[in-house]
Order: C-alpha cells, then sequence, then structure tokens
C-alpha cells in the first residue's frame, strides 16, 4: 500500500510537470511574441517592452525561458494577471472557495439523487419507479446545463418567487446553481447504479442470501449495494474533480464568483498567467481526485490489494 | 437671480444717494453685497457691487438756432443776407452720473446638495438602498498606470473616484463642483495654474486631496510603460507640477483647446485622482487594490466579477447622494439580468435589446432610460493601410511603409492597391459589393428589436446631426447589384475570406456580424468565420498585422473632437490607415480652436472614408437601461459610454 501510495505521488507529480511542458509551450505557440501575452494592449514604449523581454529571459534559449517560468510557478508566482494587475495565484486562492462549496452542494445533490433513485430503478425494475427513474435518467442527460439553469431560474425565481436568481448568499442560493450542476451527472449516476445493482442482484450470493431469509433491506443496502459500488464510486470521484473544474457554465448563468468565472474570464481577456494558474490547478484536482478514488476502492472492496 | 427683496434695498439705496447729492455732495459710494441663493443644483455666488457717483462726457445731439450770413443774388446783385436757421450739431457736457461697478465676484466653492427638502431649505440624508446590474464588475486598480482594462471610468461612474473638473446640473463644467476651483491658462499658452478646493477628503482617512495628489495621478498615468487606457489621447500631456499643497501648474507639450474634457467628467477614458499619500506608503502595485477615492460614494467591498458595496459619504464637496447605499453585482448572462430585474433583485440593470418590450410588459411601473450615444457595430475592411514613409509603430521606431498586413493581392479583394487607381477601383467595388448586400434595416429589426438607428458614420456623424451628408450613408440593399459588381470586379463566383467575429464584447454583437455573414452568403461569398474570444485576436490588432475582415464597434457622437484614434494602425486601430494628408486633417483637430472647424475637418475625414468604403456600418444600436419600480429619480448625464453612471441621482422608494 505504501509503496502503491509513493508511486502514484511520483506519477501524479511527473504528470504535473509534463503539463507545465504543455502550458509553457503555449505561450510560446504560433511564433508570436510570447510579451504579447503577458502585457496589455495599451503597454507603450519600448523601455518597457525590453524590459520584460529581459525579465522573462527572451533572449535566452528555450529551455533556460522554461526554467525560469517553472521556478516562479513552484513558488507560487504565475505572474501578475495582465487585466487586474495583481498575482495570479492569489486570484485562483480568493475563487477556490465559491467553486469548493458549489461543487460540494452539486456533489450531494448527485449522490442524493443518483443513488437512491439508481437503487429504487434496479429494484423496482420493470415497474412505474424504474421507467421514472430512467425518464429522469434521460432527461438528465440530453439537458443543457445552461438551457436547466435558465428554465429552474424562470420557474423558481421569476414565476414562483421561492429562490434566489443567483449570486452566492445563503443556503437558499446555493440550490438551483446546485441542481443545474448536479442534474446531468446524477442521471448518470443513477445509470451507472442501476446498471451496476442489476448486475449484482443477478448473482448467485443474492440469491443465496435471499433464500437463507436475509430481510430486503439488509440485501439491498448491505450486501447488493456495497458490491455494487465499485463502477459508481470511480464516477463520483472523478465527478468531485469535473465539479471543481467544470463548473463553467452555472458559474456564468448564476453569477458565481467561482473558478469557472475567472477561467473563462481569463481566456476571454487572455490573460496568460491567470490561465495558466487555473490550468494547472484542474490538473492538480484531477491528479488529487483520482489518488483518492483508487485509494477508497481498497476499503470498500477488501478483495482489492496494492502492491 | 437676485431676489426681489435686496431689490427694493437698492432702489432704497439708490434714493438716498440722490438726496445726498442733492445735497451738494460730490461723490458718494455705496456698496451692496448681492449673493444669489442657492438652490439644489446651482452655484452660490457672492458679488460685491459698489454703487458710484462718476463724472461723465455727454454728448447728445441738440437742435440750435443759429444765425448766418448767406450770400444772395437779388434783382441780379449780389447782396449778404442775415438769415437765421435752426441746425442740429452734437452737444458734450459734463454730467453726474450713477454707475453700479462689480468690483468683486467670488464664486463660493461649496457643497451642491441634490438631497433637499421640497422647499429647499433643509438638507435630507442620504436613505435607502438600491441594486445595479451590470454586465461587468471591473478590478479595483486604483492606481492610474496600472490600470488598462478600458472601463476604469466605472470608478468615476460609480461614485467613488473624482476628476479634477466636473460638470454641473446644467452639464457644463464648473468650479463650484470641481476639485480645481480655479484655473489660469497662461497668456502664452503652454501652461495652466490651478488652485484645489480645500477640505476635500479621501475615503477611509487617507487625509484630505492636495495638489500633491493631482500630480501624482496624471504623471502615473503618463509615465514611462503605464498601461492607462487613455494614454494615446493623453499625447499634449507633458506634466504635472505641485506648487505646494493647494496649487500647481499643469504643462502642455503642444496645444489642445480642448484640454477641458481630459480633465472632467465630459470624456471618459482620462486619469482621476488616486492618492500620492497611499503610493507613498504601499508602492504602485500595493496601493493599487485599496479601493479610495474622493467621490460621493466609499466603497465598503469589492469582489471582481462580483458586485460592489458602496456608501454615501454624506458630507462630501459637491453633491449629497440621495441614497445610502447602494450595489453593482455583475450579471452578464442576458436572461439571469431580465430575471433579476423581474423578481426585483436589481433596481436598475441594462436590459438586452430584444428584451425590453418583453421585460416592460411583465413589469408594471418599470421604465427605459437610454443611455450614452447610440453604438454603432461596424464591419472594418481590414488591411488598407495606405499611410506611406515613416510609420508609427509600438516597440519599433524604424518601421517604414508597407504594414505586414497590406496584402493587396487575390486572396484579400477588399485591400485595395494605393499605388495602383484600376486596383484601388476594383477593390472599392468589393467593398461597395459586400455593402450593398447588407441590409442595415433588417439588422436593426431583428437583432436589436428596433432600438437604435440602421446606421451612423465612422466619424461619429448621424443622420440626424446638421452636418450630415447623405453620401455617408452606406449604399442602399441590393443584393443583384451587389452580386453585379463583384462581376465586374472579377469575382462574378464569390470569394472566400476569413473574418473575425468576436465574442463575449458586450459591446460588440457578433449577432449582427452572423447575420451580414448570411447575406454575404447570399450573394455567392464565403465567410470563415472566427468566433472566438477578442482577446485571442489581441496580438493582431497593432501595428498593422491584421488584414482579415473584422468586426468592431464605435461609439457615435462627440462629432467636434478629435477622433484620429483608430484611423492610423498603432493602437487600437480600426483596420484601416489612411493616406498622411487625411491624418493630418485629423490631427489638426487637436489643436483647432473652432468648433466648426473641427467638425469640419472631421467632414473632411469621412468625406474620404465614405468615398473608400473602408467601414460598413451594420446599424447603430442604442443601450437602455431598465429602472424599476423602487427607484423614484435618476438623472444620468449625457455620456458616450453606454454604462450605469450617477448613482448620486438615484433616490429610493422607503
Amino acid at each position: 500500500m505504501k509503496r502503491f501510495l509513493i508511486r502514484r505521488l511520483i506519477y501524479g507529480v511527473v504528470l504535473l510537470f509534463a503539463s507545465t511542458i504543455f502550458i509553457f509551450a503555449l505561450s510560446r505557440a504560433g511564433g508570436r511574441d510570447p510579451r504579447e501575452m503577458f502585457m496589455s494592449e495599451n503597454i507603450s514604449g519600448r523601455e518597457a517592452w525590453e524590459a520584460l523581454g529581459k525579465e522573462m529571459g527572451l533572449d535566452r534559449p528555450l529551455a533556460v525561458q522554461y526554467g525560469i517560468w517553472l521556478g516562479g510557478v513552484v513558488r507560487g508566482d504565475f505572474g501578475t494577471s495582465v487585466r487586474e494587475q495583481r498575482n495570479a495565484m492569489d486570484l485562483v486562492r480568493e475563487r477556490l472557495p465559491a467553486t469548493v462549496q458549489l461543487a460540494i452542494g452539486s456533489f450531494m445533490f448527485t449522490v442524493l439523487l443518483g443513488i437512491p433513485l439508481g437503487v429504487l430503478s434496479a429494484m423496482s425494475r420493470g415497474t412505474l419507479w424504474d421507467y421514472a427513474g430512467r425518464a429522469f435518467a434521460l432527461l438528465g442527460q440530453s439537458m443543457p446545463a445552461f438551457w436547466l439553469g435558465i428554465m429552474l431560474i424562470i420557474i423558481f425565481s421569476v414565476q414562483l418567487e421561492l429562490l434566489p436568481t443567483g449570486r452566492r448568499g445563503g443556503i437558499e442560493h446555493y440550490i438551483l446553481p446546485s441542481i443545474t450542476v448536479g442534474w446531468f451527472t446524477a442521471a448518470g449516476l443513477l445509470r451507472l447504479v442501476r446498471s451496476a445493482m442489476l448486475e449484482v442482484t443477478d448473482s448467485e450470493f443474492i440469491t443465496y442470501a435471499r433464500a437463507k431469509g436475509v430481510g430486503n433491506r439488509t440485501l439491498v443496502w448491505k450486501h447488493a449495494f456495497r458490491n455494487a459500488l465499485i463502477p459508481p464510486l470511480t464516477y463520483a470521484g472523478l465527478l468531485l474533480g469535473s465539479f471543481l473544474t467544470g463548473t463553467v457554465i452555472a458559474e456564468h448563468v448564476f453569477q458565481w464568483p467561482g473558478i469557472g468565472r475567472l477561467a473563462i474570464t481569463a481566456v476571454l481577456d487572455n490573460d496568460f498567467p491567470v490561465m495558466a494558474a487555473t490550468m494547472l490547478l484542474f490538473t492538480s484536482i484531477y491528479v488529487a481526485t483520482s489518488l483518492v478514488v483508487d485509494l477508497l476502492y481498497a476499503i470498500v472492496d477488501p478483495r482489492i490489494r496494492y502492491s | 437671480m437676485i431676489k426681489k427683496r435686496y431689490f427694493w434695498i437698492l432702489a432704497a439705496l439708490l434714493i438716498g444717494l440722490a438726496a445726498s447729492l442733492s445735497c451738494g455732495t460730490t461723490e458718494t459710494v455705496v456698496e451692496t453685497v448681492i449673493v444669489e441663493k442657492q438652490l439644489p443644483g446651482q452655484t452660490i455666488t457672492e458679488k460685491v457691487v459698489e454703487t458710484v457717483l462718476v463724472e461723465k462726457s455727454v454728448t447728445r445731439v441738440e437742435k440750435v438756432v443759429e444765425t448766418v450770413i448767406v450770400e444772395k443774388t437779388i434783382a441780379g446783385e449780389k447782396v449778404k443776407v442775415v438769415e437765421t436757421v435752426v441746425v442740429e450739431k452734437p452737444v458734450t457736457t459734463v454730467e453726474k452720473v450713477i454707475q453700479t461697478v462689480v468690483v468683486q465676484e467670488v464664486v463660493i466653492a461649496t457643497a451642491m446638495p441634490l438631497a433637499m427638502s421640497a422647499d429647499g431649505s433643509e438638507r435630507i440624508s442620504p436613505i435607502g438602498h438600491f441594486v445595479v446590474a451590470e454586465n461587468l464588475v471591473v478590478p479595483p486598480i486604483f492606481v492610474p498606470a496600472l490600470a488598462g482594462g478600458g472601463l476604469e471610468f466605472s470608478y468615476y461612474n460609480w461614485g467613488v473616484t473624482d476628476y479634477p473638473l466636473s460638470m454641473n446640473a446644467e452639464e457644463e463644467v464648473d468650479p463650484a463642483v470641481s476639485i480645481w476651483d480655479s484655473w489660469t491658462v497662461s497668456p502664452e499658452g503652454g501652461k495652466i495654474t490651478w488652485t484645489v478646493r480645500p477640505g476635500v477628503q479621501f475615503h477611509q482617512g487617507w487625509g484630505e486631496l492636495t495638489a500633491h495628489d493631482i500630480a501624482f495621478s496624471f504623471n502615473n498615468a503618463a509615465r514611462e510603460g503605464s498601461r492607462f487606457y487613455g494614454l494615446t489621447s493623453m499625447d499634449w500631456f507633458d506634466r504635472m507640477e505641485a506648487l505646494d499643497d493647494s496649487s500647481g501648474e499643469m504643462y502642455f507639450k503642444k496645444d489642445n483647446p480642448l484640454w477641458i474634457g481630459y480633465l472632467s467628467n465630459a470624456q471618459t477614458h482620462q486619469p482621476w485622482i488616486a492618492s500620492k499619500k497611499l503610493f507613498d506608503e504601499r508602492g504602485e502595485q500595493g496601493g493599487a487594490d485599496t479601493a479610495i477615492g474622493t467621490g460621493p460614494y466609499q466603497v465598503r467591498a469589492w469582489a471582481t466579477n462580483d458586485r460592489v458595496l458602496l456608501e454615501a459619504t454624506e458630507e462630501h464637496y459637491r453633491v449629497v447622494p440621495r441614497a445610502k447605499t447602494f450595489e453593482v453585482v455583475e450579471i452578464s448572462e442576458p436572461l439571469a439580468k431580465q430575471a433579476a430585474f423581474l423578481t426585483g433583485e436589481v433596481d436598475i440593470a441594462p436590459i438586452d435589446n430584444n428584451l425590453i418590450k418583453d421585460t416592460f410588459a411583465k413589469l408594471p411601473g418599470s421604465t427605459i432610460e437610454r443611455i450614452g450615444e447610440v453604438d454603432t457595430q461596424m464591419i472594418h475592411f481590414t488591411g488598407n493601410y495606405w499611410l506611406k514613409g515613416p510609420l508609427p509603430h509600438r516597440t519599433d521606431p524604424n518601421a517604414q511603409f508597407p504594414r505586414p498586413g497590406y496584402t493587396p493581392d487575390d486572396d484579400h479583394p477588399w485591400i485595395g492597391n494605393i499605388d495602383d487607381p484600376e486596383h484601388m477601383e476594383r477593390a472599392l467595388k468589393v467593398r461597395t459589393a459586400m455593402s450593398m448586400a447588407v441590409d442595415q434595416e433588417t439588422i436593426l429589426s431583428e437583432v436589436f428589436d428596433g432600438f437604435g438607428i440602421p446606421y451612423a458614420a465612422h466619424m461619429g456623424f448621424q443622420p440626424s446631426d446638421a452636418a450630415w451628408k447623405d453620401e455617408w450613408a452606406p449604399p442602399a440593399y441590393d443584393p443583384e447589384g451587389a452580386k453585379a459588381l463583384l462581376a465586374e470586379a472579377g469575382y462574378a463566383d464569390g470569394f472566400e475570406f476569413e473574418a473575425f467575429f468576436p465574442a463575449g464584447v458586450t459591446t460588440i454583437s457578433d449577432e449582427a456580424a452572423f447575420a451580414a455573414a448570411q447575406m454575404w452568403r447570399d450573394i455567392g461569398l464565403n465567410p470563415i468565420i472566427d468566433n472566438g474570444t477578442y482577446a485571442s485576436g489581441r496580438d493582431r490588432r497593432f501595428d498593422g498585422v491584421d488584414n482579415i475582415i473584422r468586426m468592431h464597434h464605435i461609439f457615435t457622437g462627440k462629432i467636434d473632437q478629435e477622433k484620429c484614434q483608430g484611423l492610423g494602425a498603432v493602437q487600437a486601430y480600426y483596420g484601416a490607415e489612411l493616406p498622411r494628408e487625411y491624418l493630418d486633417i485629423c490631427a489638426r483637430n487637436k489643436t483647432e480652436s473652432s468648433r466648426d472647424k473641427r467638425i469640419a475637418n472631421n467632414a473632411e475625414v469621412q468625406d474620404y472614408i465614405s468615398r473608400w468604403r473602408l467601414y460598413l456600418p451594420l446599424s447603430a444600436k442604442s443601450t437602455n437601461y431598465m429602472v424599476g419600480p423602487k427607484i423614484l429619480t435618476w438623472d444620468p448625464h449625457v455620456n458616450t459610454q453606454p454604462f450605469f453612471i450617477a448613482p448620486w441621482t438615484v433616490s429610493v422608494e422607503q
């Protein structure tokens, strides 16, 4: 287990290192002067232009330039945001809590809706519950998030006047964005849980347990669900990663000041330092969540051994 | 206005004076002080008037009887006859007259409270809260040299900062409401000496504003390497110097009769007054994110891309805000913005044109406030860089004609070869055909729901202007004529071209551009559209690198101003570069003091632009803010930038 952990950590570091090369290469791609990506369009004067070139080491080999940039990145210095004139990493730190909060809300919605409905659908195969669950799955996976978000606003905010239209605030502010982000994934989780449950409930050990007179609740939640948990667990772990990195649309529709909007704004403004910081953060999140999921396998299924 | 009772006092004094004169006094001086009563939005002026008796030569024409000797011929003989005649003659006499002389006029620059009770006798404290939606909450960068986003005028618009000069309620620059409470232009020009209103405070205890703050702010904006957005419009500015805490001097590099606009809220993109003390204590970078100014609203919280909370400064020098607090929230998604307005979460919101009628119908009591001039959506036939000789360049002082994007070849048939008249005409036919293929009326009605006008000219002229010429209008919609012209130019089968319609810019409608693209397809052209972010094409915008059809916009209006920026491919250029003689005409407006001549100069440049059809207006949309029923008053002043402004005039229903 320890060796596995160390190996995975090394893989993670290598992956992050590779992603820094990729990000750096982007700033030098296209044969354009990279200073354009670090300076405002209003910059004037040759002196400032030359000064930045010197700072970035543009008169030196590409490897040295990468080294200079990587040195800053390791220290958490991605450069100064072109748009905001502040340290790019500071901006990421400021926006991260909002995204984490929304991700947690969305994850809870996904898990609390997807798993019970998946189990219910599987255990009630062929009934109205099953059809309802499958219809939800179909709708959930076919509805674009931006459209769903707008519809939720129109129905629950404008028509029913029950919930705010957006922005951060009290608990009521989390409901519509969390549903918007979590709807698609809840539908996916439902389908995954349903199929996993159906596969497990067809197993001989379930038939045996049922023959022994094990109660339905114990049968479902202790025997069937635990054994059906590995595929949804993988999915759910990656979901958390995607929530942390992919709430862009919901953040836009609901004016949620998180990492997603920061990344989009950085792209719109060609703000390379912020783009680089968010890209590396997203990579780190995926590396970390996939590691955690791998470790959880062993806890959920004792048959899995890491060596 | 002189009050009636002062008139009677004055009359009584004059009668007294006349009585004393009749008693043999030779000269009497009566000093009268006339105070103009302050009304909301008006200036307090104190005039010291002396009534004096002076001796004056008075010339009158009088009829005088004179005796003259004339020679007459009587019975063939000449005889002298004495006759009496009446003649008119000027007669000069010395008389004593009463004269009133204004010996001193003092502008008392005290606060101009807007929030008054109905009878104007009592000032009302700010009260209430309102929320404004904006498409963007800009970052707080409160040091001019670091602020390059282009929306820094939001700091003023939201009441946080001030310019040295401000307009009064009549929209005239007025020392009574300005930080410069007096100024003198040196007789030989080139220098302005100014004094600072005492007692103006920076927010959050950063002390009293001094001349050093003003000098620092402008010098900082113009420093080497500054990214201040309005820097390119400040080429006339040399430096500012503080003489002491309360006065200073501003030096010109070259004459600029319009300097007052660059120092006031009559325009945008000019330096605001920042705190030098803040800079000294925290450095340029450290001071940038401390959101302070001298405006009527103080920042209580600022979250970029999210919200700003502001609170009224009750003891402000130029205005007493009506609302105690207000909040600016960023909502860029049009339907979410409409929803927030309908639910009352926001009270003032820039609703998209195609949602206005629907919103108005759904929210009784709401009103529509048009802000700024129309915003002309413009296609640039990029690449016609016709300026010869040494070229302006951002970083290369030796740049020469031609620009990299000047490619008058078969792949860019809209780019004319300035050295080949025949090629120029052929390229003109292509541009004209592309213009004839576009139906501005349809774009206006379908994309902007009728809010705006079909077109305006590049130099800011609108058909409603007296100076408008019909030949500045784009050619009438005629797709068949367009096809014929293309055939004449040698492109009967059309051609393929790259077009950039930037996404994500609220002032640029890529939807309108897509409509034009479809109309081009209808005549056989094949635009390959890049709908990427505006910034993704940023590095091609400068120094004449770009040569693709581009969608952009220009704020219309202000036809009497210098509008050279954009006509030379240096910084924020607009796709073409005019020959030297036209850039010179344009540049003359930087020093031309006659408004009529400035308009005429701009018209001459527009003649050239229209003659060669360098730009294609798609339509000129208006920007409209919807105002909710909770808002009782809001008086945004005229401003060409279509953004929320003048929060201090907003009063809220309690």
